[in-house]
């Protein structure tokens, strides 16, 4: 019998992945919301499913789609996520409250604890800001335990932000990945997926693991 | 007055799936008729980690020895030159924390902590962690080679009762421990450390360390502390 067990923390370390999913009307168009729900669902689906896993990788899915943004899912660990309800598009695009509230938890010590390991952020966007976001994205990339997490991000189709987007990438493995279809969507979901799963069963979960795209199908998915 | 001290050292499980060596390290030794206690943690990243920390705890020990009476940072300003050099200009395959600390045979500590882990001491009974707040995350830390003097911590104590001590932790510990229970986490290896000899305390530490209780633990874990008897 351990003497010591009484003193030890009875849950495993957190390995939050922070997903901010552009849900503004332009997203209604081409499939780009359903496939953007079936790379989610696929993702969520995955990590619940691992195993072999060194951390507890937890899930928040912020939207910014209408006039403001809001935490659709609150930070979850995937094993327990039982549904998730599919995002709908609307409206303008408030990228800014969605960049806020990322920030806002990631600096929060009693949602993401200091034993949890470095946040992963993915941004998934197909057009323009619509509301003041350079602020908070300053923020974000500023913030004392914000600045630490690693950023993953997508443009989808030709309309996107490219620049802002770019800049949001700040893992050099894994620059802007730019979808050219539903299917690309998938893709990239599928190596966010792979990236988090290798970091969650390493020996060194805080190591950022290379973007590594799964093979383009012959389906075609064009928008 | 008496001093006790106790160590150990175990592999994580991470590292034994993996096939890898232990990569932190701790020493514990008598040094000038007081004790000395260091324990250090390889970065996992790092190739040559596991040498690095060894290499650590043990320049350490050899900065008390030579310099009997000097303070905790000028005895990190040797350590760190020394370690430089016995690690070479690829230092940083051998990237690692350490934490050391001395307590000499008239009850005064010395001690300093580069990187993650845990520092706890008591001083005329009153229990503190003199480790400052994280203000990252897990295994996001400083190394021995690359920190700067002002992210050292350094600190130069009495120990004037019986129950007063320090202990040194490792990250692989002092991450899963309940921050609300470290002065009791102190007071039971105190109690242990004080009635069983140094085999059977080090055997005593493995066991526990080995059956460690948080879900999907992975780190290797290490610890090493000193205790006021009398």
């Amino acid at each position: 019998m351990s003497e010591l067990k009484k003193f030890q923390v009875q849950a495993a370390r957190p390995l939050p992945v922070i997903v901010l999913a552009d849900t503004s009307g332009s997203m209604f168009k081409n499939g780009k919301i359903e496939a953007l729900n079936r790379g989610l669902q696929d993702m969520l689906k995955t990590f619940g499913g691992e195993s072999r896993l060194r951390a507890e990788i937890q899930v928040s899915v912020i939207t910014f789609g209408g006039y403001q943004a809001e935490v659709s899912l609150g930070l979850t660990p995937a094993h327990s996520i039982e549904a998730f309800n599919p995002l709908t598009a609307d409206g303008p695009t408030p990228l800014g409250g969605a960049l806020r509230l990322a920030s806002e938890l990631i600096e929060d010590r009693e949602r993401i604890s200091s034993r949890a390991y470095k946040p992963v952020i993915v941004l998934v966007s197909d057009g323009y800001p619509t509301d003041d976001w350079r602020q908070a994205f300053e923020t974000l990339k500023n913030g004392e335990r914000s600045a630490k997490a690693t950023r993953f991000a997508m443009a989808i189709g030709a309309d996107a932000d490219f620049a802002m987007l770019a800049d949001f990438a700040n893992d050099p493995e894994a620059p802007l990945f730019k979808a050219e279809n539903a299917r690309d969507i998938h893709r990239f979901f599928k190596a966010v997926t792979m990236s988090v799963s290798a970091r969650s069963q390493s020996t060194s979960p805080n190591q950022s693991t290379p973007l590594q795209l799964p093979p383009e199908s012959e389906d075609d998915w064009d928008f | 007055m008496r001093l006790v001290a106790s160590g150990a050292s175990v592999i994580g499980p991470a590292h034994l799936q993996d096939n890898l060596p232990n990569q932190d390290a701790f020493n514990v030794c008598g040094v000038h008729g007081g004790v000395f206690a260091a324990v250090a943690d390889g970065l996992g990243s790092r190739a040559l980690s596991h040498i690095g920390s060894c290499k650590a705890v043990k320049l350490a020990r050899d900065a008390v020895k030579q310099l009997q009476t000097a303070a905790p940072e000028k005895l990190m300003t040797c350590l760190k030159a020394q370690w430089l050099v016995a690690c070479g200009s690829d230092f940083r395959d051998f990237d690692t924390t350490c934490l050391w600390a001395h307590v000499s045979d008239s009850g005064v500590l010395r001690l300093a902590q580069v990187g993650d882990g845990l520092v706890m001491v008591k001083s005329a009974g009153i229990f503190r962690v003199l480790t400052p707040t994280r203000d990252g995350f897990a295994n996001q830390t400083d190394t021995l080679g690359c920190a700067k003097p002002e992210r050292w911590t350094c600190s130069q104590i009495q120990l004037s009762q019986p129950g007063d001590g320090v202990l040194l932790l490792t990250d692989g510990i002092s991450d899963d421990l309940i921050p609300e229970q470290l002065g009791q986490f102190f007071d039971a290896i105190y109690h242990r450390t004080s009635r069983l000899s140094k085999r059977a305390m080090r055997r005593w530490l493995e066991q526990e360390l080995a059956q460690w209780s948080t879900p999907l633990h992975g780190d290797d874990k290490s610890l090493a502390g000193i205790f006021r008897l009398d």
